[in-house]
């Protein structure tokens, strides 16, 4: 979508590591989200694609903060919030929950309820560099970034938006809740943001229920309020599934404008190989909780290394070349229930030999020469011998273990 | 796949539609009656034997529509459709029981359509049993015979539908189809419900029954890589009209209709590094209710017809002047009751009547020449006055031309006997690929 990788800062806005989200019923328990770690930078489109039950939405979910139970985001995950604005206020007002690592003394004096970490300051003593782990904060700091710092943009526009209200009273609550604006100039705000998605008359539209709205329009409505908070991230969850295509291009067009006026940080989840191809700077391939592949755009689909990614880019009707038959991946997704000691795709998967039931495949850089393109398989790094390979996979898979 | 067969009736036909529409809604006498929703609007093709037929269109272009029509699970309002020669428009009673065994179809959602408190084996044999085919024990063995030919297992038999993944439940869905061996299967969406790995395992299922058996399909899509995939040739509707109609590859390769290209346009491929030009069409489909009294496509097309005198107008400006000419359109559509226009003389609904202000956001930053400015101030008068109808037909006769006035033909427009349904395939006119002001590429 965007970007230069050059001008981009070292560190990333969002940093996800070995986030797990379980859910625990009676009947079993299902590990949706199992170990998945990336980070997202100011500026960047990370995509996320995967078939359903995948975990790409729980992915989501959990970095928003709306995991439910009997859903729980795992002790040792972390999400880490890294806008020095945010960390600013947080520590201020959680003074309680921060640690200050930039002072040497009480550097590692961590208690369980702290959630706010200020790593450096500068030469008159404000916080430079620090992050907020989403992950380990309580309900009240959590809503403050939900819909404030970080928006959500879901598949369906009809569900996110309230029917009994006007489009314009939904917006207005937005900057009412986030920016403390009233009367005529949230009136005034919302008009204007409505343009800015897209929309015009939009005075007129402001008066308007959802139901008068199109699809198309519903979605740049929500977008709009998503918009109202002046947010650093946006979460897409296949913001253009529900829409038509001529509607999908008008509304891809629209989120690459708004993140390149806006510097935003955004990462969008979708099943389509093709809108992934369109927005996305890099691209994370998930299956059965785990991250399977990561590379930059170009690369994925260039060179797919995971036979998961393969199958996937293969089954897309129109992608082969040989249209006569298209190419299947047998079996169906299966639901992560137990810690993973095998490979998840071995029983699908066409290369799969002995030892994908015996180790977990560990993400490696594909050989020597790359840094950028990791996958979870046995097959990598290519470079080395099926059982050096295996042999690095294995020890990865202990030192992990002990941690 | 079938090639450039002549597009006469013959033996080739299986199925004939011809001036078919399809309206709701047309109840309610005089004054205060609404007009009908013209969900089909006088569609005329034919489908071969043995090939399959796409239909493409976006959401409320009225496929699905059509194609409960062609089955007789809707009754045409006007127009004959013809199977084998017959009519099964006027065909009723036993009649139309007996010929519903030739004609099945397969519904998109595969969560919704199946009975949940049936089992496979009941919901398989219900269409046996409704037709009184063979005996009881006949009827056991040919579900067995189709589970496994569907790709199931026999011992599926007793279990229920929520055992079943979506991939599963849509191949229960095709085996109900197949049970009393139709000739002609409509495919409503079969795929669109399911992940691209077992969407490839039930399109390859679908071909090959379709040899197997010899079927015609009716193939309802909006997925249009998978329509490319399996089928012969295709139909693209919008608005209740076929706007183009042809084979598959030659759409596909060089469509000629401006919405063919724009639709094409707009898929993104699976390939970052394609630099197809992609055209972003401005607004939504209009309301089927109230459809352009032109062409179903000219409030967006972006390659429309404009009268002489402004065909040297920047291309932006022109755009600007659409998008103005969309706001009035939705403003003399409003439905506002007698309180609501109360309210506004006594200004007690503020931002509505604000259409100056409108009018010169749209065309900020534009040099608007003073002989279009002058007609855009007309007709914000008229819209301030209270009367968005007559701006709408001011802004009509000043900027309008025949894609505004009239419906076009269906022009063909390749030796396979493609048609187009487009004014600019008319001879005085560039044709749509050469009108266009995005170059496009073919792939």
């Amino acid at each position: 979508m965007s970007g230069d990788p050059e001008l981009r800062s070292e560190t990333p806005l969002l940093e996800v590591e070995n986030l797990r989200t379980t859910f625990y019923t009676d009947k079993e328990t299902v590990r949706a989200v199992d170990g998945v770690s990336f980070s997202i930078h100011r500026g960047e489109t990370v995509g996320i694609v995967g078939e359903s039950g995948s975990g790409k939405s729980v992915t989501a979910r959990s970095i928003m903060g709306l995991v439910e139970s009997p859903g729980v985001v795992e002790e040792h995950s972390s999400i880490r919030f890294r806008d020095t604005a945010r960390v600013r206020t947080f520590a201020d007002q959680f003074d309680q929950h921060t640690i200050d690592m930039s002072d040497d003394d009480s550097a590692g004096a961590r208690d369980e309820t702290s959630f706010v970490v200020v790593e450096d300051r500068n030469e008159v003593g404000e916080i430079s560099q620090g992050y907020i782990d989403i992950a380990q904060a309580p309900e009240n700091a959590v809503r403050q970034l939900r819909g404030g710092d970080i928006a959500m943009v879901f598949q369906d526009p009809l569900s996110s938006l309230n029917p009994v209200y006007t489009v314009g009273n939904q917006i207005k609550e937005a900057l009412r809740l986030h920016q403390g604006l009233r009367g005529n100039d949230a009136t005034e705000e919302a008009a204007n943001l409505l343009e800015a998605v897209g929309i015009p008359d939009a005075k007129r539209r402001l008066t308007e229920y959802p139901h008068e709205f199109s699809g198309g329009m519903r979605q740049r409505a929500v977008i709009a309020m998503a918009l109202a908070c002046d947010p650093e991230v946006i979460i897409a969850d296949e913001p253009t599934t529900a829409l038509d295509v001529t509607i999908q291009a008008q509304i891809l067009d629209l989120l690459d404008d708004l993140q390149r006026t806006r510097d935003l940080a955004v990462m969008f989840i979708t099943h389509d190989m093709g809108v992934i191809a369109e927005v996305s700077d890099r691209v994370n391939v998930m299956y059965a909780g785990e991250i399977v592949e990561s590379a930059p755009v170009v690369e994925l689909f260039k060179r797919p290394a995971h036979p998961y990614t393969q199958g996937l880019l293969n089954s897309i009707p129109g992608w082969q070349d040989d249209t006569e038959r298209l190419s299947t991946i047998e079996g169906e997704v299966p639901t992560p229930t137990d810690p993973p000691t095998e490979c998840r795709f071995a029983p699908r998967c066409p290369k799969a030999f002995e030892e994908c039931w015996k180790v977990h495949p560990q993400a490696v850089t594909l050989d020597k020469g790359t840094t950028d393109h990791r996958a979870a398989c046995l097959l990598y790094p290519d470079d080395l011998s099926t059982e050096q390979a295996i042999d690095q996979h294995t020890q990865s898979h202990n030192t992990e273990g002990d941690s | 796949m079938n090639d450039s067969a002549p597009s006469t009736t013959g033996e080739n036909t299986l199925i004939e539609l011809e001036a078919v529409k399809k309206y709701y809604d047309n109840g309610g006498l005089g004054p205060f009656g609404r007009p009908p929703v013209k969900a089909v609007d006088d569609v005329d093709f034919e489908i071969r034997r043995g090939e399959t037929l796409g239909l493409v269109g976006e959401s409320g272009s009225g496929k699905t529509t059509l194609g409960r029509t062609i089955l007789h699970l809707e009754s045409a309002t006007e127009g004959t459709i013809r199977f084998d020669g017959q009519d099964i428009t006027v065909i009723s009673g036993s009649d139309l029981k007996e010929w519903r065994q030739n004609a099945q179809m397969v519904f998109q959602d595969p969560e919704s359509s199946l009975n949940d408190r049936m089992t496979i084996g009941q919901i398989i044999r219900e269409p046996l049993d409704a037709h009184n085919w063979k005996t009881p024990p006949q009827r056991r063995d040919r579900v067995r015979n189709l589970l496994s030919r569907v790709g199931l297992k026999e011992e599926h038999y007793a279990r229920y539908p929520h055992q079943f993944s979506g991939g599963q439940r849509q191949r229960i869905g095709i085996a109900r189809a197949l049970a009393l061996e139709p000739e002609f299967v409509v495919l409503d969406e079969p795929v669109s419900a399911l992940d691209v790995s077992v969407q490839a395992q039930v399109l390859n299922l679908l071909e090959d029954i379709q040899a197997e058996f010899g079927l015609t399909y009716l193939f309802i899509a909006h997925d249009l890589s998978v329509v490319r995939h399996i089928t012969d040739r295709v139909a693209v509707m919008y608005l209740g009209n076929i706007m183009e109609l042809g084979p598959t590859e030659e759409i596909f390769e060089s469509p000629a209709n401006p919405y063919t290209i724009s639709l094409l346009s707009a898929i993104p491929e699976p390939d970052p590094t394609s630099e197809n030009n992609q055209i972003t069409l401005r607004g939504t489909p209009p309301d089927p209710r109230d459809p352009p009294d032109g062409c179903p496509f000219s409030t967006r097309c972006p390659m429309k017809i404009r009268p002489p005198e402004y065909r040297t107008v920047d291309d932006d400006v022109w755009e600007r002047i659409e998008t103005f000419r969309e706001v009035v359109r939705e403003r003399a559509r409003m439905n506002r009751s007698i309180i609501d226009r109360f309210q506004e003389r006594l200004g007690l609904t503020p931002g509505v009547t604000d259409i100056e202000v409108v009018a010169t956001d749209i065309f900020e930053d534009h040099a608007v020449p003073s002989r279009i400015q002058e007609h855009i101030d007309i007709a914000v008068k008229h819209v301030a006055n209270g009367n968005p109808g007559e701006a709408q037909s001011y802004l009509r006769e000043e900027f309008g031309s025949e894609c505004d006035l009239e419906s076009p033909r269906d022009h063909k427009v390749s030796g396979s006997g493609r048609t187009s349904h487009c004014h600019r395939h008319r001879s005085e006119y560039d044709s749509p690929t050469e009108s266009s002001t995005h170059p496009l590429t073919s792939e």
